[in-house]
This record gives structure tokens, C-alpha cells and sequence, in this order.
């Protein structure tokens, strides 16, 4: 008689070789949930880390710096796919995508640079940048310069910089991220993000003193971000079990939940408004339970809001996963919507201009550009240098005349990035 | 995550879904629950998206994520996603193998859960030990011994259930 002992290794197992995907019931898992997931996760996050991730992207397929020199003109822009709408309803026609960064014109912007100080040391490099409302302050995070591939987060050095007097002061808090500023120079941030996972302490610096912000139900919740008069929004916990908090500036001391139960929140204004989504839809509300889904369209039902000024939102659309992402702004006065070309879009203004970045697909991989718009109307921003290096765009301040980003330097082939801030004025 | 980088996440995980719930369903014997690991990968994999991508072998890299999930699902328990109402089972084929697969599933389930993943990656994913190792962080040695224990459980276990083997003489 035969037993297991007699069979092979392989064998013994085999007829679990035969299992195919297909034998099971329909699969539940969500490619777009998971995305908006990691989104919730890594939104403040990348503040330190995401121009690491794409340049590792980049060098990973051998990118050499460099695009054609900006031009002053173009072929006409993507054109304007907005539409009032009411929710639900049909989407914006979808807008061309961009191929080629020659097809944009160039806006009429100037840009300068920034430097480390040298009281950062080895943290030379920018990592990010971010900026408040009136164009005040701007702070980032400075990081080692990195080899590729490196890290996807990259803990950094809190840098506040106030740009009408040029004077850079060094956050003394322990590696982590800034995740933003407000027109009175209070910086918020976390400390302890590294490698091995998220251990977050939350801080607020202000007048030269860093504060510990308290925690939520004993859990330090990360930062999302500041309105002028100091109220803070973040969020604890993560996926389903994410729960979005707001530290109010009237009550010092104390945090507490936003309502309603579920929504999650990325931006608070100076009146107060909080941006998110709710329910899987792009939402605005008070924050004590009050407040409006923002449209969707029946072929990208979903969405969230990133940033509001203004009356204009900005963030994405969600639909299937074969459809994507739909970069979108709303106007929150009218109800509009406004679809863009299949970019990032990471900030607007209060006259509804947007930032963002994109690598086209017809350009050397690698060359990111930045891009300013409105209406769905795209231009590039200049690099101010030759050749072109790949540029990062952060945020833009209320008026829409100045931008924040980064810029590479161009590093030998094998040696460490390094990247110095830049300031667009427009 | 800009724009371009989500739309080469959709794209390569969702050409890679099947095989990676395959993957799943055989470390954990149930689909729903292959569902909720690939569920909780597919959000790892998108956090870690310029790793993935920068990584030598993108589908070894994708198949780590599902092993590591499902060996430390219960240390994480913030990465258990639920996903909803369970759909229907799908009618189960009446055929020799869904028994053996019964049986053998009964059995490694009586494994611990990383000599389990040993056997499953060599022997149905057919990797070689360093493989298995640099997906499971750690020595090619502990994983031969886990492969060794591992096989004498099974048997073990086979043998108390009697296991139906084709083809068997008695």
C-alpha cells in the first residue's frame, strides 16, 4: 500500500496546482478602494516622501534629466470640458490627454531658487515644499540626498522659511514630515515616520516652541492640515478605521471627531469648511455633521476633494478601475465641474487656478513638468534653467501668484539626487 | 501618487489579480478570505508602489506582499479590510481532485501558517528555497528546515485523514 510518505515532494501537493482564480466565487476586492485606502494613508505622507518615490520610478527605468527647452508658445491647450451639473449626471467630455509637453504653452511665470542652510547638514536636499495662503511662509522638508532606489519615505528635517525677509529657521523636532503652514507661521508636522512603519507623533510649532498636539483615544493621528486661525484637521488609523479629528484653536488641548462618523478629511479652510469624502463621494461639510456630497457623474461616481479656497475644490473623481482617475475641480458656488487631462493636480486657488505635474508620454521619461491652469486649460511652468530638469510642484498660494515646488539638480548618472527648492511667481 | 504612477498600478495589478487571489486562496483556504488579504495587498502594494515598480521582479515583489500579508494578519490587524456583503459561493465542481483538495487544504491547515507558506511557494509556486526566502525575510536556511518539519507534518496529517490518493494500490 501506498501512502503520502510515497509520493514526491511536488506531488504531494499537485492538486492544489490545479486551483484557478476562476474556481471561486466573484471576487470582492476593489482596485480603486484600495487606492482611495493608500490615498488616506499617504496623503501628508508625501509630503517627505513622494518625490522620492518618483524619481526611484524614474531612475528605475533609466532616465537621463532633461526635455526639450521650454517654449514660449504652442498648439492650443486641452480645451474646457465644464459643465453645470447636479449630482448624479453625466461627466465632463473627457479631455485629451497630454503627449507631449510641447504641446503646452509656457505660463508667464519667473521662478528662484532656495537652498538648505548650512545648520541642516547632511539634509541638503529638498524633499518638498509647502505654502500658506498669503505667501508668507513657505516650509518644506529637507532630506538627505538619496541613491536610488531608496526608501518610498524619506524622514526629513522641518524647515520654515519666511520668504518676505529670507530668514530659514530649523524646526528642533526629530525626523518626520511638515504637513503645513498658516499665514501666522504655525507649522504642523509629524516626527517618527520612518522605514519600518508609522510610529507618529504629532506637532505644532509656534513662536519658536514645538508642542506636542494631543492624541485621540491614546493615538497620535497625523496632520493633514492648518486654516489661519489654527484650527488643525488629521486623521488616525487608516482604511475603514480611519477616523478624521480636528485640534480646534478656540479649545488649546483638546481634540475630538469629525462628523459625520466616516468622513475623512484633507483640508480645513479659514472659515472653517472641511474637504474630503464621505461615503466614497468627494463631500464638504462643518465638521459637526453638516454638509453636501460635491457632484459626481455617472461614469466616475465616487471622488474626493484634496483642497479647497475659495469656491473651487480640487481632487479626483473616482470611477471602475479600468477607467480610473479623473483629475477634477468644482466650483462650490455654481455646482460646476471641471474635468482636466490625466494629470496630478495637488493645489488650487481661490479663482479656481490649479497646480499640478504630469511626465508626458511622448517626452524622455522622467521630465516631469509642472503645470498651472484653469478652466481645464493647462500651461506649463518654466524651469527657469537650461536643459529642462524634472520639476515638482507642491502648492499655490489664495491669489494664485506663487508656487512652491522642487527642482532637481542634475546629479551625475549613479550618484544622489539632490534637489533645491523653487518659488514661482506668476 | 501622481497620475501616472496610478494608472501603471491599475494596470499591472489588475492584469495580476487572478493569479495573486490563486496565491492567496491557497495559503488560506478560503476565497473570501483570499479576498480580504488581496484586499489589504492591493493597498500595500499601492503605498509601495515606486518599491514594487524599481523592484528586480515586479510579480515576486507583488507575490511577497500577499505571502507577508497573510502570515502577519493577525499582528495587523488594521490592514483587514472588510469588504462588504459575501457574494454566493460558486457551485463546487463534483470531481475526485475538489476531494483531494479538501483533504490536502484540512491538512496544511493543521500547519503553522509560515511552514504552510514554505510548502505552498515550493511546491505549488515551484520556487527554488533562496526565492522563498528573500520573499519570506529570511535565511534559505530556515527555510529549508521549515520545508522538512513542514512536509513530515503533512504527511503526518494526510495519513491520520486518510488522505484519498489517486491512484493509490492497496
Amino acid at each position: 500500500m501506498n501512502t503520502s510518505h510515497d509520493r514526491g515532494d511536488s506531488d504531494l501537493l499537485r492538486p492544489l496546482r490545479d486551483i484557478d482564480a476562476s474556481d471561486g466565487p466573484p471576487p470582492r476586492y476593489d482596485v480603486a478602494l484600495a487606492m482611495r485606502h493608500g490615498d488616506g494613508i499617504r496623503h501628508r505622507r508625501m509630503s517627505i516622501g513622494a518625490v522620492a518615490a518618483i524619481v526611484m520610478v524614474a531612475a528605475a527605468i533609466g532616465i537621463p534629466l532633461g526635455l526639450p527647452s521650454p517654449q514660449q508658445a504652442g498648439p492650443a491647450p486641452s480645451p474646457s470640458a465644464t459643465v453645470p451639473t447636479s449630482s448624479p449626471s453625466p461627466s465632463p467630455a473627457p479631455v485629451p490627454d497630454i503627449t507631449s509637453a510641447a504641446e503646452l504653452p509656457v505660463a508667464n511665470c519667473t521662478v528662484t531658487t532656495l537652498t538648505a542652510p548650512a545648520a541642516a547638514g547632511a539634509f541638503s536636499t529638498w524633499g518638498s515644499a509647502s505654502v500658506d495662503p498669503t505667501g508668507h511662509y513657505l516650509v518644506a522638508a529637507l532630506v538627505k540626498p538619496f541613491t536610488l532606489p531608496t526608501s518610498e519615505y524619506l524622514p526629513g528635517k522641518p524647515l520654515l522659511v519666511d520668504l518676505r525677509t529670507g530668514r530659514k529657521t530649523l524646526i528642533p523636532v526629530d525626523e518626520g514630515g511638515v504637513a503645513g503652514v498658516n499665514a501666522s507661521g504655525v507649522v504642523i508636522g509629524t516626527s517618527g515616520i520612518g522605514t519600518s512603519g508609522p510610529k507618529t507623533i504629532a506637532w505644532e510649532f509656534r513662536n519658536g516652541k514645538v508642542t506636542l498636539l494631543p492624541k485621540f483615544h491614546g493615538v497620535a493621528p497625523e496632520p493633514y492640515g492648518i486654516n489661519a486661525r489654527g484650527d488643525i484637521i488629521g486623521q488616525v488609523g487608516s482604511g475603514n478605521n480611519a477616523t478624521s479629528v480636528i485640534w480646534p484653536a478656540d479649545r488649546p488641548g483638546t481634540v475630538r471627531a469629525l462628523l459625520p462618523t466616516g468622513m475623512l478629511a484633507y483640508t480645513i479652510t479659514d472659515s472653517g469648511m472641511v474637504g474630503g469624502s464621505f461615503d466614497d463621494k468627494p463631500y464638504v461639510g462643518d465638521g459637526n455633521g453638516n454638509g453636501h456630497a460635491l457632484p459626481t457623474g455617472a461614469s466616475d461616481p465616487r471622488g474626493q476633494v484634496y483642497q479647497i479656497r475659495g469656491d473651487f475644490g480640487v481632487g479626483w473623481g473616482l470611477s471602475n478601475v479600468t477607467v480610473g482617475i479623473v483629475p477634477m475641480v468644482w466650483n462650490l458656488a455654481t455646482n460646476a465641474r471641471t474635468q482636466y487631462a490625466k494629470v496630478g493636480l495637488w493645489a488650487i486657488a481661490s479663482d479656481g487656478t490649479v497646480l499640478g505635474d504630469t511626465t508626458p508620454d511622448g517626452d524622455v521619461a522622467g521630465a516631469r513638468i509642472g503645470l498651472i491652469g484653469r478652466g481645464g486649460v493647462l500651461k506649463r511652468l518654466p524651469t527657469g534653467v537650461a536643459g529642462s530638469p524634472p520639476v515638482y510642484v507642491y502648492d499655490i498660494t489664495a491669489d494664485g501668484t506663487t508656487i512652491v515646488g522642487v527642482r532637481h539638480t542634475s546629479p551625475a548618472a549613479g550618484s544622489p539626487v539632490s534637489q533645491v527648492g523653487a518659488v514661482w511667481h506668476c | 501618487m501622481h497620475l501616472q504612477d496610478r494608472t501603471d498600478y491599475v494596470e499591472f495589478v489588475s492584469s495580476r489579480l487572478p493569479g495573486l487571489r490563486r496565491l492567496a486562496y491557497v495559503l488560506c483556504g478560503d476565497w473570501h478570505h483570499a479576498d480580504d488579504i488581496i484586499q489589504a495587498s492591493l493597498t500595500k502594494a499601492y503605498l509601495r508602489w515606486s518599491s514594487v515598480r524599481a523592484s528586480r521582479d515586479v510579480d515576486q515583489y507583488m507575490r511577497a506582499i500577499v505571502v507577508n500579508t497573510f502570515l502577519s494578519e493577525r499582528r495587523l490587524a488594521w490592514s483587514r479590510v472588510r469588504l462588504g456583503e459575501l457574494p454566493p459561493d460558486a457551485a463546487a465542481p463534483d470531481d475526485a481532485s475538489v476531494e483531494d483538495r479538501t483533504v490536502l487544504r484540512q491538512a496544511l491547515a493543521r500547519l503553522p501558517k509560515r511552514q504552510r507558506a514554505v510548502l505552498i511557494l515550493r511546491f505549488v509556486d515551484d520556487l527554488g528555497v533562496t526565492e522563498v526566502a528573500d520573499m519570506m525575510r529570511c535565511s534559505a536556511g530556515t527555510v529549508k528546515s521549515q520545508t522538512a518539519h513542514g512536509l513530515a507534518s503533512l504527511r503526518r496529517h494526510l495519513d491520520d485523514l486518510a488522505y484519498p490518493m489517486p491512484g493509490r494500490q492497496t
